[in-house]
């Protein structure tokens, strides 16, 4: 039975393609890793925005080090977590240049902490494509920052002890307390509803620095089945039931930097309503001084007003109060 | 002469509206402030830099005129984030510097390395202060091991350029981008915390404008009309990897060939010759003549590169001249020291003085040293400079 004459290969119009910006490379990386689909989406926005001739990558150490052999730009190499300082220099010399950083989570958030931290301070106008896959990749799978508490890897091979070992990092948390932080998401690639998700957030944080608007980062949850000991299936089962339930997706952050003479001159009503793990920030009055009935503490981190962090109860934080409770324990 | 430091210039830009800093004038500078005058009219157009005595003048003067000359400032988190921060800056074509102090230089090992490797142009200042870890903050010699060899791991140099006073500061400033470019390499400017306080008339000849410079054609400024270009340092696989660590070889060799520089006084009739670079040849110079006025046949060799060190023209100084005995003079425990023993490969005894610890040796402290050797030669007392060698 021969099989029904469809159309050839050479006149067939086209479905789906490469994005230009892809380089067609032939891939290194293990079966059911997440960075192919990654490096994939972030050619994808190039293409769409038109950006691929201006762009410059910065790539971070670790397995995706080797991204510039996937997509077809500019790309710089730079030393273990020093990407974001890298990106800083590329774009304030070259501000017509789109420039973006790909790091993984022992780059960005172990080694290159200072430099992510105040690239996002400084709200440098980059794009930062975060991959946190837990655990240590390239080097054999030892634990990461990141890596969960009761997580085994090769360094914690007990799982991971928050006791002896610390706690994980929730980066795109850490980095939304700073008013430079601009936008800040949390993506899977565990399906193609969170891959569409994915990219559109990729496709935002490029149409931000386009529009100037800042730092931005895109924080993927990415499987590593390698290093998991799992089955690339199982990894991304894994990435649903457990690792989003410790780093929620979302939208951590998405506004305009705060600016402290726009404080200084009118009551930050919009500041108001962030909430950061359960507490927000307000401002402090005389008025709500003589509701309250006593003097609270008028720490000043934004100038001259003072202000407080309240609980989504109305209750006021304070730090003696925390560490008190802590001693006890 | 007018003096000009950042607030005099500040002035006398905003109430005259003149240029900062004239060309073909005769100005008095801090050595910081002119020598990042000189970067700016070299056409240095990112700076990156931490602030640490006693390089922050440096900072200070980029931070208040670099972006008037339409350049990029960022005061880094670090020494790190900073040369790293020129990494990135450099690898778009753009001239771009760091400065710092010792132990930021320490700080910035790293990222020298990964430039080298990449082949990256920058110029990097080490205003020298004393060590080691904090140490203080006064001037020092003690990182010539480091900046001669021990820079960052793997097989790779800098150049590195050691000024004596700061007209010579200023103009091998302009040279440092020109070698920088010319062999894709990092170039370290080795001042220190003398050269970097103290104030001299200084003259600025020359402005370089940057839109004149041509794009180099391994920089990453966006791949149109062009197949991509990576900077980069990996090279997984060992062939390859050889055939990169040989070719930065041939390069240091090139350099070795072309780029030595070095200066002599007073060789005639000399049979004690010293050597010293930086601020120890200024009071090396001032020995020697102190020397000179007692009738002690001593000559000076100041080397301008230290990589490349001026190996060859030492030895050939040696055996032309007949030194007998070499002193070296340095604000370490001896470090240029080991360079010239290689130099001369026992052609004659080398002896050393230096003070360490952030004390500059007083004229008359090396001029002892000088008498010490001088007893030793064999017709001593009676040696006079004009009769010495024959």
């Amino acid at each position: 039975m021969t099989p029904p004459a469809g159309p050839s290969l050479q006149t067939a119009p086209i479905v789906v393609q490469h994005p230009g910006s892809w380089a067609n490379a032939t891939t290194h990386y293990c079966p059911g890793c997440g960075h192919g689909l990654i490096h994939r989406l972030v050619a994808n926005a190039l293409d769409e925005l038109g950006v691929r001739e201006r762009t410059v990558g910065v790539a971070g150490v670790g397995c995706a080090i080797l991204i510039y052999n996937y997509l077809d730009v500019d790309f710089q190499e730079v030393p273990h977590g020093r990407a974001p300082a890298a990106a800083t220099g590329i774009k304030r010399a070259r501000p017509d240049l789109v420039v973006f950083t790909y790091q993984g989570d022992g780059d960005l958030a172990a080694i290159g902490t200072a430099e992510i931290v105040h690239a996002a301070a400084r709200s440098e106008n980059i794009t930062v494509i975060y991959v946190n896959n837990c655990v240590y990749g390239m080097t054999g799978g030892q634990m990461a920052p990141t890596t969960l508490p009761g997580q085994r890897s090769e360094t914690s091979p007990e799982g991971r002890d928050p006791a002896t070992q610390g706690h994980p990092i929730r980066v795109a948390e850490m980095l939304a307390t700073l008013d430079g932080a601009v936008y800040l998401e949390r993506v899977s690639v565990t399906h193609p509803e969170n891959i569409k998700v994915a990219y559109r957030a990729v496709r935002k944080a490029f149409t931000y620095q386009l529009e100037g608007k800042g730092f931005s980062l895109v924080e993927f949850l990415s499987p590593c089945p390698t290093n998991w000991g799992m089955k690339p299936i199982d990894a991304m089962r894994w990435i649903d039931e457990t690792v989003s339930a410790y780093y929620p997706l979302g939208v951590i952050k998405d506004r305009e930097p705060v600016h402290l003479a726009h404080l200084v001159q009118q009551p930050p009503t919009a500041f108001r309503e962030d909430y950061m793990h359960g507490f927000r920030y307000e401002t402090v009055t005389q008025a709500t001084e003589d509701e309250l009935g006593r003097h609270t503490r008028r720490t000043h981190p934004f100038g001259r007003r003072g202000g407080r962090w309240v609980s989504v109860d109305g209750e006021e934080y304070r730090p003696s109060d925390h560490d008190d409770s802590e001693d006890e324990d | 002469m007018k003096a000009v430091g950042t607030k005099a210039v500040e002035m006398m830009t905003e109430v005259t509206g003149e240029p900062r800093v004239p060309l073909g004038e005769r100005v008095l500078m801090k050595g910081n402030e002119a020598l990042a005058e000189a970067a700016l009219k070299a056409g240095c157009r990112a700076y990156f830099g931490y602030p640490i005595t006693p390089a922050s003048e440096i900072t200070s003067y980029m931070a208040r005129w670099m972006q008037v000359e339409g350049g990029t400032f960022v005061q880094a988190e670090s020494e790190v984030a900073a040369i790293n921060m020129v990494f990135g800056a450099a690898g778009t074509g753009t001239r771009a510097m760091t400065a710092s102090s010792s132990p930021g230089i320490s700080l910035m090992s790293e990222g020298v390395s990964f430039l080298a490797a990449a082949e990256v142009p920058c110029l990097i200042v080490n205003v020298m202060r004393v060590g080691p870890g904090l140490g203080g903050i006064q001037p020092s010699q003690s990182d010539y091991f480091q900046a001669t060899r021990g820079l960052g791991h793997g097989d790779f140099r800098v150049i590195v350029l050691v000024p004596a006073n700061l007209q010579e500061m200023v103009d091998l400033t302009f040279e440092a981008f020109s070698l920088a470019e010319k062999y894709r390499t990092p170039v370290l400017m080795l001042a220190d915390g003398v050269l970097g306080q103290m104030m001299e008339p200084v003259t600025f000849t020359r402005v370089i404008d940057p839109a004149s410079m041509p794009e180099p054609e391994w920089a990453t400024t966006g791949a149109s009309g062009r197949p991509k270009r990576v900077v980069k340092s990996l090279y997984l696989d060992t062939g390859e990897l050889e055939e990169h660590n040989v070719a930065l070889q041939q390069k240091y060799r090139r350099i070795e060939q072309a780029e030595v520089r070095w200066n002599t006084y007073d060789l005639d009739g000399a049979r004690i010759l010293l050597v010293a670079y930086g601020t120890s040849a200024r009071v090396a110079h001032h020995a020697m003549e102190l020397a000179e006025e007692r009738d002690m046949p001593v000559g000076l060799f100041r080397p301008i590169t230290v990589y490349p060190y001026p190996y060859d023209a030492l030895r050939e100084v040696v055996e032309e001249r007949g030194i007998e005995h070499i002193l070296v003079v340095e604000l370490s425990a001896g470090q240029m020291v080991e360079d010239v023993r290689l130099a001369v490969e026992g052609r004659c005894p080398v002896s050393f003085f230096g003070r360490s610890g952030g004390t500059i040796p007083a004229p008359l402290e090396v001029l002892d040293a000088i008498r010490n050797v001088a007893e030793g030669l064999p017709t001593a007392r009676a040696a006079s400079k004009k009769g010495g060698a024959s």
